[in-house]
């Protein structure tokens, strides 16, 4: 068992998966278990935005689970170990996509996992409650489709910046620790990112904008 | 965030990239105060940065129509499979690198002991004697001293001065007198080493081996004692000497003997 220094103790005080990560380092069959289990809807997510196929997502969540368990005897925490887990899967996810590049592939329905999975649908309340259920779905599922479609517009580092920040809420310094940029280029990253689904989505956020009988507030409190 | 005139009838005035980046930055809530508070009176300026928060922040609401892909439910048991598979594969090889590392060792002592049997072998076989190829002035260079050595005259010698081509031929004549007597050296000896081959022991053999290895005059010494040894008959004495001949020397005496009568 090795000792923990003071930076780790602090961060195994603040991050409970931090402690879970040590149990997993102590070679506790069970922690790693249970970090499976508490990661693995995340990390399929994820995986799944960054390389469009939940089959693919499901076997790069395995590799980034494995490479995590052999990483065990070196983990010495220095950040949360959400940073530390998705610089992983970050790393296995790119080398997955320059396997792809070489050796291109199709997928017929990226919907639908070979497992039986249907991926689950975006909260039911963002569809206009004045539609009937058949033009909900529909409108639901083109939606869907378009979205999918521009983030796929995005290079890979400004996917992975979005849906980290969108659906990790990994502040700026965070992701730059997972990418290996500085912060200020996450910065510059998101607002190109955000721009460029703008564009891309322009016709349908108008219709969402219009459609809104109230415009939400914009301005917001300035964070501490 | 700076603020642009708009000029009326124009196209609203577009942000700088800096002025997206820190927009972007506050909708993020990742502005200082002094930059929050900079966008916040920004926003409530101008009408063309309130449109362009508003259409960023529809644009990140529209995320949320993105699929979630969820993981099985036999996803955490395949993977804990699939790691104890893993484990299993890196014990397997650490099984086939042990056969390996035995396999290699077997090899080793193998070889070792082929070294070992060669070696032993080497030794105790019988040793050959080998014969001097070198001249056997070489060989015993003590035997050169009896050619006389030959000084060429000085003008300061108080000598009688011979000619030259005189002096030439005496000296060739004296090579090849020395040549043909080491010559003939040679060829005694090599009778004596064919006689040694079959009567000296091993021991001696092998000391003779040695000696020859080294030359000079030990290993001539070490013939001459074997030779005297088993009685093996060496060079005459006198090495100008024409060989015995009894038969003739017995005509000689008696033609002396009569001419003495």
């Amino acid at each position: 068992m090795q000792p923990i220094g003071k930076t780790s103790q602090a961060f195994a005080v603040q991050d409970p998966d931090v402690r879970l990560m040590l149990r997993v380092r102590q070679e506790d069959p069970a922690a790693f278990q249970e970090l499976v289990t508490k990661y693995q809807h995340r990390l399929i997510g994820i995986l799944a935005h960054l390389c469009g196929s939940a089959d693919e997502a499901e076997d790069l969540a395995q590799e980034v689970f494995l490479r995590v368990y052999r990483a065990r005897a070196e983990y010495h925490p220095q950040a949360k170990f959400s940073t530390w887990f998705f610089t992983i899967a970050n790393n296995v996810a790119l080398n997955s996509l320059r396997r792809k590049r070489r050796k291109p592939s199709y997928q017929l329905d990226p919907l639908v996992s070979k497992s039986g999975t249907q991926l689950a649908r975006p909260e039911e309340a963002l569809v206009p409650a004045s539609l009937t259920e058949p033009d909900r779905r529909l409108r639901h599922q083109e939606l869907a489709s378009v979205v999918q479609l521009a983030l796929s517009q995005l290079n890979e580092r400004q996917r992975l910046a979005v849906v980290l920040n969108k659906f990790e809420e990994m502040s700026y310094d965070e992701i730059a620790t997972v990418i290996g940029v500085s912060a200020k280029a996450v910065k510059s990253l998101l607002s190109r990112a955000r721009t460029q689904l703008r564009d891309i989505l322009r016709t349908y956020v108008e219709t969402e904008l219009m459609d809104d009988s109230q415009v939400a507030p914009i301005i917001m409190e300035p964070q501490p | 965030m700076s603020h642009s005139s708009k000029q009326p009838g124009s196209p609203a005035p577009r942000l700088t990239p800096e002025e997206h980046e820190n927009l972007s930055a506050y909708l993020d809530h990742e502005l200082d105060e002094n930059g929050a508070e900079a966008v916040t009176a920004a926003l409530s300026r101008r009408p063309e940065v309130r449109q362009e928060a508003e259409s960023l922040r529809k644009t990140w609401e529209m995320l949320d129509y993105l699929p979630r892909s969820q993981a099985p439910r036999s996803f955490t048991e395949q993977t804990l499979t699939r790691l104890n598979s893993t484990k299993g594969i890196l014990l397997q090889q650490g099984a086939k690198w042990r056969r390996y590392a035995i396999a290699g060792w077997a090899a080793c002592i193998a070889v070792a002991a082929l070294f070992g049997f060669w070696l032993t072998y080497s030794v105790n076989r019988e040793p050959e004697i080998v014969e001097v190829h070198a001249p056997v002035s070489d060989v015993l260079p003590t035997m050169e001293r009896t050619t006389p050595d030959v000084t060429v005259p000085t003008s300061t010698s108080p000598e009688p001065k011979f000619p030259k081509k005189d002096i030439k031929l005496f000296q060739r004549s004296q090579l090849e007198v020395s040549q043909q007597r080491n010559e003939r050296l040679t060829r005694e000896i090599r009778k004596v080493l064919v006689e040694l081959r079959k009567k000296a022991t091993f021991e001696e053999k092998d000391r003779l081996v040695e000696l020859s290895h080294k030359g000079g005059l030990p290993y001539m010494a070490e013939v001459i004692n074997l030779a005297q040894k088993y009685n093996i008959p060496l060079v005459d004495s006198n090495p100008d000497a024409t060989p015995p001949n009894p038969g003739k020397n017995k005509k000689a005496a008696a033609k002396n003997n009569a001419a003495g009568e």
